[in-house]
């Protein structure tokens, strides 16, 4: 029923999200760098980024890198995962506002729930993972 | 009383029992709440001249691709054609809406509006899987097992935070759907529960606890709607449909808008007001979108029932209760109703019209309600639908 494909470990995985003419920002993880992409034309900031620019349709597109630091907005501490991350067990989920500008989504990793508070100073950190190759986390930076 | 035009008008209205129901199949669901929407009306399927039938994860929960033709078929609707509208957990208003406009394009003069969703044949880890798949599977899902919980977790987080909302007044909100839930016969859960049961119910998505969740429901629900013309000799009690509004937003879900709202809601609510000629404050009775209850309280703000970041204190003073500012999820809502995604839009124009007729259980029935109001968002905003009626 899941649209789950065996990975080359054998695993199921989740989904297959590298199929997209934003290949850059995998290759990216893999040199430990998060990015995202800028019109290049109206200026509108994409994270996760786009190829092509919404807002006015043009495809003059240009990478940015983001330095990885910005400050917790929210969070939740999630202890009913869906059936792809139950192997996951609990785990905490944040929107981080970066420096730059974007909002991204992500984990929060090595700090205990009760010492997560909003507005906490946070920075990335990238982990391999067996079903999405290079991913990106974010850790306490203070 | 809404001074919107009256052209369009619900006739009939019927639904199945909600709940965990593994003694019937989805289209069995379908006949119960067809079958009363016939009796209701005094219309046979013969009558029907179109149907728009809501159905948001067939695919996922039944295994059944194009889930409206079985549907229809069942309910004796064929062969005046049919179709599926989704709109995730708005699919139920979205079919409302097309019903309007098929009837005011001309092309037809009573549809039928049937929505179902089959969720317990899975097990539970697959549902919340299927809902989670309404989000940006891409990059969000893939990555960070985001469910439906854990996205409305994010905004009671955040809501908390800003505006000091605390887990008491979410907690409050469940305890006043479960009151009147326990009234209803249709509802999934009937059932009260004190304070102490919720606050204690154990963690889904912190601060978001079981309580705080709206169900994993099986169920139907049918409402026939005409033309004018059509109404007027079919109801005694037409209930006119006259303020529609709908907006949508994007899918990711760090980049939205506001994280302590539905954007895309407020639009679709000012749309309907302004159709209607009606204000926040002339709705007698809502049934607002509580999947969470940290929903119900951002509906109440962001349809300016009250101001944003007062959600929380309208609640607390019983505000949403018979007998307060604006009686909200008096059937027991998503939360004690439950919430079969593609009927659920359906199931809350029934309450609206059994309300507006003055058919409403008794303890929950609003006095002399003339005026009353469905929200019904889709995904995390992705669609947003407000419906104004009056009688």
């Amino acid at each position: 029923m899941s649209t789950s494909k065996p990975s080359p470990s054998g695993q199921q995985q989740p989904t297959q999200p590298f199929v997209t003419k934003a290949g850059k920002f995998f290759e990216a993880l893999k040199e430990k760098k998060l990015v995202g992409t800028k019109c290049r034309k109206c200026g509108t900031n994409y994270f996760p980024p786009r190829v092509d620019c919404s807002k006015d349709f043009s495809e003059d597109m240009e990478w940015v890198e983001y330095s990885g630091e910005g400050e917790l907005v929210t969070y939740t501490v999630n202890t009913t995962p869906p059936e792809s991350f139950s192997k996951y067990g609990t785990y905490i989920i944040g929107i981080v506002k970066l420096i730059e500008g974007p909002a991204v989504m992500t984990w929060l990793k090595d700090i205990k729930p009760e010492e997560v508070k909003v507005g906490m100073k946070l920075k990335v950190e990238f982990v391999e993972s067996s079903e999405m190759g290079t991913k990106y986390n974010f850790v306490r930076s203070d | 009383m809404a001074k919107g035009e009256k052209k369009v008008a619900i006739v009939g209205v019927g639904q199945s029992k909600f709940g965990r129901r593994m003694d019937a199949s989805y289209r069995e669901l379908c006949f119960e709440a067809t079958k009363k929407a016939f009796e209701d009306s005094g219309l046979t399927p013969k009558d029907i001249q179109y149907s728009v039938i809501g159905v948001a994860g067939a695919e996922f929960l039944v295994g059944q691709l194009s889930p409206a033709a079985p549907a229809a078929d069942y309910v004796g609707l064929n062969p005046q054609g049919s179709m599926r509208v989704e709109a995730a957990c708005a699919t139920g208003s979205a079919a409302v809406r097309t019903a309007y406009t098929t009837i005011l394009s001309g092309l037809a003069d009573v549809v039928m509006v049937l929505g179902y969703e089959k969720m317990n044949e899975v097990p539970t880890g697959r549902a919340i899987e299927a809902l989670g798949r309404g989000g940006d599977v891409q990059w969000e899902f893939a990555w960070w097992g985001t469910t439906f919980p854990a996205f409305y977790a994010l905004m009671a987080t955040r809501h908390m935070n800003q505006f000091g909302t605390t887990e008491e007044q979410l907690a409050k909100v469940a305890v006043k759907s479960h009151k009147y839930g326990a009234m209803n016969p249709y509802a999934h859960m009937q059932k009260a529960v004190t304070l102490d049961e919720v606050m204690k119910s154990r963690v889904i998505a912190w601060p978001l606890k079981l309580y705080d969740c709206s169900l994993i429901t099986d169920g139907a629900a049918a409402v026939i709607i005409a033309s004018a013309s059509v109404a007027k000799k079919i109801s005694d009690t037409p209930i006119w449909l006259c303020g529609l509004g709908c907006a949508s937003e994007g899918e990711y879900f760090a980049a939205k808008p506001s994280y302590v709202g539905v954007t895309s809601a407020v639009e679709a609510g000012r749309q309907a007001f302004k159709m209607a000629k009606v204000e926040p404050k002339d709705i007698d009775v809502a049934d607002v979108h509580d999947c969470f209850t940290i929903a119900e309280i951002m509906a109440l703000e962001d349809l300016g029932i009250c101001n944003k970041g007062e959600g929380g204190k309208f609640v607390e003073e019983e505000q949403t209760y018979v007998g307060g500012k604006l009686p909200t999820n008096v059937d027991g809502g998503l939360k004690a109703k439950g919430h079969p995604i593609g009927a659920t839009g359906v199931s809350m124009a029934i309450e609206i019209a059994k309300q507006l007729r003055g058919e409403a259980d008794a303890g929950r029935q609003v006095p002399k309600a003339e005026t009353g109001l469905t929200h019904n968002v889709g995904a995390t905003g992705q669609y947003a639908y407000v419906h104004i009626y009056s009688r």
